[in-house]
C-alpha cells in the first residue's frame, strides 16, 4: 500500500534517448514497407492489388496452415503435457526432455528429410512406390501442415506443461465435493486456469506458421510467404511483393487480436503462493503413453537423424567439405555470436526503461521493440531490403544490414529474460547501496550486474540459437556468395541434392540441440536455486 | 542534530506529509509511531534523501540537506535499515558491512568492529540466505552503523520476525544502539515496540504530526481521542463541565481549566477497577482471558458500555454485578 504510492521517478534523458532511438530502428522496416507499398499506384490501386486475383486464395490457405498447426499443435503439447506430468509414465524424465528435442530440428530441416524419405531411394521410399503413389506426392497443404506441426509443436508444448503445473488443486476439488463428476470438474477447475497458456502456446505456434518460408517453400505449398518471395525472386515484382507482405502483417494483427479476445481474463495471478499442484496417474495405459512419446520421437528425431546419416554416407566422396560445410558453419557461428551480443546490448537499456522507470512513454517504447516477434523473417528481411537499396544502397547485402535484421527480428525474444533479471534485483536494495554512498557505476557493476547476469546470458543463448537456425532474412540480406548452414541446407534441398544438405543440416540440428540442451539445463538449475 | 521544518509531500493529488517538524538532539533514540498509510515511511524517506519534499527544510548536523539543494543519499550520512532489510544477496556478511566503507574511514577494523559488537564474528563469510532472520537483522543493522552515519534511519525493521523472535531481537538492538549513542529516528506501528524503546515519541495521524515527547506523557495525557486509542485501549464517555467539575456516568472529577460545555472523556481500560466498596456498579456482559492479563466487558445502568483491563486473571463472572472506580487520570476532550 505504501509502496503504491511512492512518487515516480523520471527517467533520465539520456537512457530515454538511447531506447526511443532503439525503438525507432526497430520499427523502420515496418514504416517503410507501408511507404513502399502505397508508392507504387496510389492507394486504390494497392488495395485492389490486396483483394485482387489470387491473394485472398493465398491469405486463406495461409490463415488455414495456421489454424490446423495451432489446434494440432495444441492438442498434442496438452496429451503430452498430461503424460509427462503424470506421476507414473515410464522414463518420465527422459520423455519429458525428449518432448522438446525436435524444437532443435529447424522446419525447413525437417522439411528437407520428408521430401528424402519419401522420394525413391530415400528411407520410405519403398512405401512411395509400393502405395502407388507419384515420386513427389510429400507436397502441399497436408504436407506442411504434418512438417509444421511435427517440428513446432514445443512451443506450445512448453507454455502449456508450465501452465498445467501450475494449477491450482482446489477448484478441482472444490468441484468434486460439490458433486461434479470428474470431467466437470476439470472443465470448471482446471481449464480456466489453463486457459492462458492454451492460448498463448496456440498463438506462438500459429503465428510461427503463418510467417514460415523455409518448409512451405520447399514443400510447394502456396502461402503468402511462398509467393511473396516468388514475386520478389523472379519476377522482380518488388511493389507486389511489398504489397503482399502488408497484407500479412494485416493478417498477423488479426491473429494477434483474436489471441488477445481468446485469451479473456487471466486466473493465474495468485502470486504463485499456496498452490497445491493437481497430481494424477495414467494407470493402465501408462505403456501405450510411453508408446505415444516414442512413436513422437521416432518422427521428429530418429528419422531426421538417420535420413541424414544415411545420405552423407551416400555421397561422402562427393561432397566439398569446405564450400559445403566449414564455410557456412563459420559464417552462421560469427552471425550468431555477433547478432547475440549485440541484440543482448539494445535490449539492456529497453529493460531498464521498462522495469526502473514505468511510464507511458517507456510502455510505448517497450511495444515497439517487440514489433519482431510477430513480424516474419521474410517480412522483416524485404523490408530492410527497400530500405538499404532506397537509403544506403552500399548496405545493401552486407553483413551490417543482416545483423539489423536479425536485432529487428530477435529483440523482443531477448527483452523477456533479461526483464526478469531486472525485475528480480530489489529496489530497496539498490536504495540501500545509495544510502551507503555508492555512485551509479559502483550499483549497477556491484549489485545488479551479479543479479542479472544469468539473465543476460539466457537473452544471449536464445537469440544465438535462433539466429542460427534463421532462413528468410538470412537469405534476403546475406552478401551474395556467402553462405551459412541455413541457406546450404536450402539451396541444396530445393535442387534436389539431398547427399549435399546432410552435412550442414547435421551441423545445424548438432548446434541447436547442444544450445537447447544447455538452456534448459540451466532452466532446471535457476528453477532449483 | 537533525532539524525539519515545514516538511510536506504529496503523491498526485494524495497528500502523503503535510508541514512536519521537529528538531532532535544528539543520540536521542525517538520513535515516529502512527497507523499504516500515515506517512511515517515517506517522511523516512525525505529524511534518506530518496524522496524529495515539496515543501520545507531538512537539515542534519547544521548542513542543510532538503530545501533549496538536495543532497542526494549517496552524500547525506544517512543510514537506513529497510523494513526487508535489503541485504546485498551477492555479498558475504562481511562485505555487506564493508560496502559502505570507502578507503578512508579504515574499512577492515571497522568491520571488525561491527562484527563484535553485533555479535556476528563467527558469521563474517555466510551469505545473507543462509542467516536466521535475527542474523540477518543485525547484518542490516552492522551495514548502515559501520560509515557511522549522523542519523540513523529504521524503517519497521522488526516487522518481518516472528513474535517471539521479535520482542528479543528488538530489545537487544535498542540496547546496542542506545550504547552507541547513535541518533535513531525509527518507524513503527506497534505500539508496545513503540513506548518501550522511545526517548522522543512522535505520533503521526494523516500525514501530519500529532503529539510528541516522554512515552509516558504522550499514552498518560494525549492530546486528543485518536492519539489516546491509537496507543492503548481506553473508554471514552461523554461529560458536562459545570464549575470547573467534569460530571458524567462515571463519577465528577475536576475539569482542569477546561471550559463549560459539552465534553468527552477519556479513561485508560487499566485505570477502570473492581472495588467492593465503590458507588459505582456495572453488569459483566463479557471478558478475555490473555494470559499475562485479563479484560472484561461492562454495562452501566445507563447503557454505557465500558472496558477494563486488570493484570491478574481472575475476571468477574459473566452476568454478575459488579462495583468498579476509576484510579487513574483521567484526559478531557472536546
Amino acid at each position: 500500500m505504501q509502496t503504491n504510492r511512492r512518487s515516480r521517478v523520471q527517467a533520465p534523458a539520456p537512457l530515454l534517448i538511447v531506447c526511443s532511438l532503439i525503438g525507432l530502428l526497430v520499427l523502420s522496416p515496418l514504416v517503410y514497407l507501408f511507404i513502399r507499398a502505397f508508392e507504387g499506384g496510389g492507394f486504390a490501386e494497392t488495395v485492389s492489388a490486396i483483394f485482387g486475383t489470387d491473394t485472398l486464395v493465398y491469405g486463406l490457405r495461409s490463415l488455414g496452415l495456421a489454424a490446423v498447426v495451432a489446434v494440432a499443435s495444441v492438442s498434442l503439447s496438452i496429451m503430452l503435457a498430461c503424460f509427462t506430468l503424470a506421476d507414473d509414465l515410464p522414463f518420465r524424465r527422459l520423455c519429458t526432455i525428449l518432448a522438446v528435442c525436435p524444437l532443435a530440428v529447424p522446419c525447413y530441416v525437417g522439411a528437407a528429410v520428408y521430401i528424402g524419405v519419401f522420394s525413391p531411394g530415400g528411407l520410405l521410399g519403398g512405401v512411395t512406390a509400393s502405395l502407388g503413389l507419384s515420386p513427389g506426392w510429400f507436397s502441399g497443404f497436408w504436407a506442411s501442415a504434418f512438417v509444421l506441426t511435427m517440428f513446432v509443436y514445443p512451443l506450445a508444448y512448453l507454455p502449456i506443461r508450465a501452465g498445467l503445473r501450475r494449477v491450482d488443486r482446489s477448484p478441482y476439488e472444490a468441484a468434486r465435493m460439490l458433486g461434479r463428476s470428474r470431467l466437470m470438474a476439470i472443465r470448471f477447475g482446471v481449464l480456466p486456469q489453463l486457459r492462458s497458456s492454451i492460448v498463448s502456446g496456440g498463438l506462438l505456434v500459429g503465428l510461427y506458421a503463418l510467417g514460415e518460408f523455409g518448409a512451405v517453400s520447399l514443400l510447394r505449398c502456396n502461402t503468402f510467404t511462398r509467393v511473396i518471395y516468388i514475386q520478389y525472386e523472379s519476377a522482380f515484382d518488388r511493389t507486389g511483393a511489398a504489397v503482399s507482405s502488408l497484407a500479412l502483417v494485416g493478417l498477423i494483427a488479426l491473429v494477434l487480436l483474436l489471441g488477445r479476445w481468446m485469451r479473456g481474463t487471466s486466473y493465474q495471478d495468485r502470486g504463485g503462493r499456496g498452490v497445491s499442484p493437481l497430481k494424477w496417474n495414467i494407470g493402465h495405459w501408462r505403456w501405450g503413453a510411453f508408446l505415444v512419446c516414442l512413436c513422437l520421437v521416432v518422427l521428429a528425431i530418429v528419422i531426421p537423424l538417420l535420413s541424414l546419416f544415411s545420405w552423407w554416407g551416400r555421397g561422402s566422396g562427393s561432397i566439398d567439405a569446405s564450400s559445403g560445410l566449414v564455410d557456412p558453419l563459420v559464417n552462421s557461428l560469427f552471425l550468431a555470436l555477433m547478432a547475440g551480443v549485440i541484440v543482448v546490448v539494445l535490449s539492456i537499456p529497453i529493460a531498464l526503461l521498462a522495469t526502473r522507470y514505468p511510464s507511458r512513454l517507456s510502455g510505448m517504447i517497450d511495444r515497439m521493440s517487440h514489433i519482431g516477434f510477430g513480424l516474419p523473417g521474410l517480412v522483416i528481411g524485404l523490408s530492410l531490403v527497400f530500405v538499404a537499396l532506397r537509403l544506403v544502397p552500399a548496405m545493401y547485402q552486407s553483413w551490417f544490414i543482416l545483423i539489423l535484421g536479425y536485432c529487428v527480428l530477435f529483440l523482443a525474444l531477448a527483452i523477456g529474460p533479461v526483464r526478469a533479471g531486472f525485475e528480480q534485483a530489489s529496489r530497496t536494495v539498490d536504495e540501500a547501496a545509495r544510502t551507503l554512498g555508492a555512485g551509479w557505476w559502483r550499483r549497477f557493476r556491484c549489485l545488479l550486474l551479479p543479479v542479472v547476469r544469468p539473465g543476460l546470458f539466457g537473452a544471449f543463448l536464445l537469440v544465438f540459437i535462433s539466429t542460427s537456425k534463421e532462413l528468410p532474412c538470412t537469405l534476403l540480406l546475406s552478401p551474395a556468395g556467402t553462405h551459412t548452414l541455413s541457406t546450404r541446407v536450402w539451396q541444396y534441398t530445393d535442387e534436389a541434392m539431398y547427399a549435399e544438405a546432410s552435412l550442414p543440416a547435421l551441423a545445424l540440428i548438432f548446434l541447436s540441440g547442444v544450445l537447447v540442451a544447455i538452456l534448459t539445463w540451466r532452466e532446471e538449475l535457476l528453477e532449483k536455486s | 542534530m537533525i532539524e525539519l521544518s515545514g516538511i510536506a509531500k504529496s503523491f498526485g493529488r494524495h497528500p502523503a506529509v503535510s508541514d512536519v517538524g521537529f528538531a532532535l538532539d544528539k543520540g536521542v533514540f525517538a520513535v515516529l509511531f502512527g497507523p499504516s498509510g500515515c506517512g511515517k515511511s515517506t517522511l523516512l524517506r525525505m529524511i534518506a534523501g530518496l524522496e524529495r519534499p515539496d515543501h520545507g527544510t531538512i537539515a542534519i548536523s547544521g548542513r542543510l540537506v532538503s530545501g533549496d539543494v538536495h543532497v542526494p543519499p549517496e552524500s547525506r550520512q544517512v543510514g537506513l535499515v529497510f523494513q526487508d532489510l535489503a541485504l546485498f544477496p551477492n555479498m558475504t556478511v562481511a562485505a555487506n558491512i564493508a560496502f559502505g566503507l570507502r578507503g578512508a574511514s579504515g574499512g577492515s577494523s571497522r568491520v571488525e568492529e561491527m562484527l563484535k559488537l553485533l555479535r556476528l564474528e563467527p558469521l563474517r563469510d555466510r551469505l545473507p540466505h543462509e542467516l536466521s532472520g535475527g542474523e540477518q537483522q543485525r547484518v542490516a543493522v552492522a551495514r548502515s552503523l559501520a560509515p557511522d552515519p549522523d542519523v540513523l534511519l529504521l524503517d519497521e525493521p522488526f516487522a518481518n520476525l516472528d513474535a517471539e523472535l521479535r520482542a528479543r531481537v528488538r530489545e537487544e538492538l535498542i540496547e546496542i544502539l542506545k550504547r552507541t549513542a547513535t541518533t535513531v529516528i525509527m518507524v513503527t506501528h506497534d505500539r508496545e515496540e513503540a513506548l518501550s524503546a522511545a526517548d522522543e515519541l512522535m505520533v503521526m495521524i494523516d500525514g501530519t504530526l500529532v503529539q510528541s515527547g516522554d512515552s509516558r506523557e504522550v499514552y498518560e495525557q494525549p492530546v486528543n481521542k485518536e492519539v489516546g486509542l491509537l496507543l492503548g485501549d481506553g473508554n471514552l464517555v461523554e461529560g458536562l463541565v459545570r464549575d470547573e467539575i467534569v460530571h458524567c456516568c462515571l463519577g465528577e472529577f475536576p475539569a482542569m481549566s477546561h471550559p463549560d460545555g459539552a465534553c468527552e472523556l477519556f479513561v485508560r481500560s487499566e485505570h477502570i477497577e473492581c472495588s467492593t466498596d465503590a458507588s459505582l456498579s456495572a453488569r459483566v456482559v463479557g471478558g478475555d482471558y490473555y494470559g499475562h492479563d485479563a479484560s472484561a466487558s461492562l454495562l452501566l445502568a445507563d447503557g454505557t458500555a465500558l472496558s477494563l483491563r486488570q493484570a491478574h486473571g481472575d475476571l468477574p463472572i459473566i452476568g454478575s454485578q459488579i462495583g468498579i472506580r476509576v484510579s487513574g487520570p483521567v484526559c478531557i476532550f472536546d
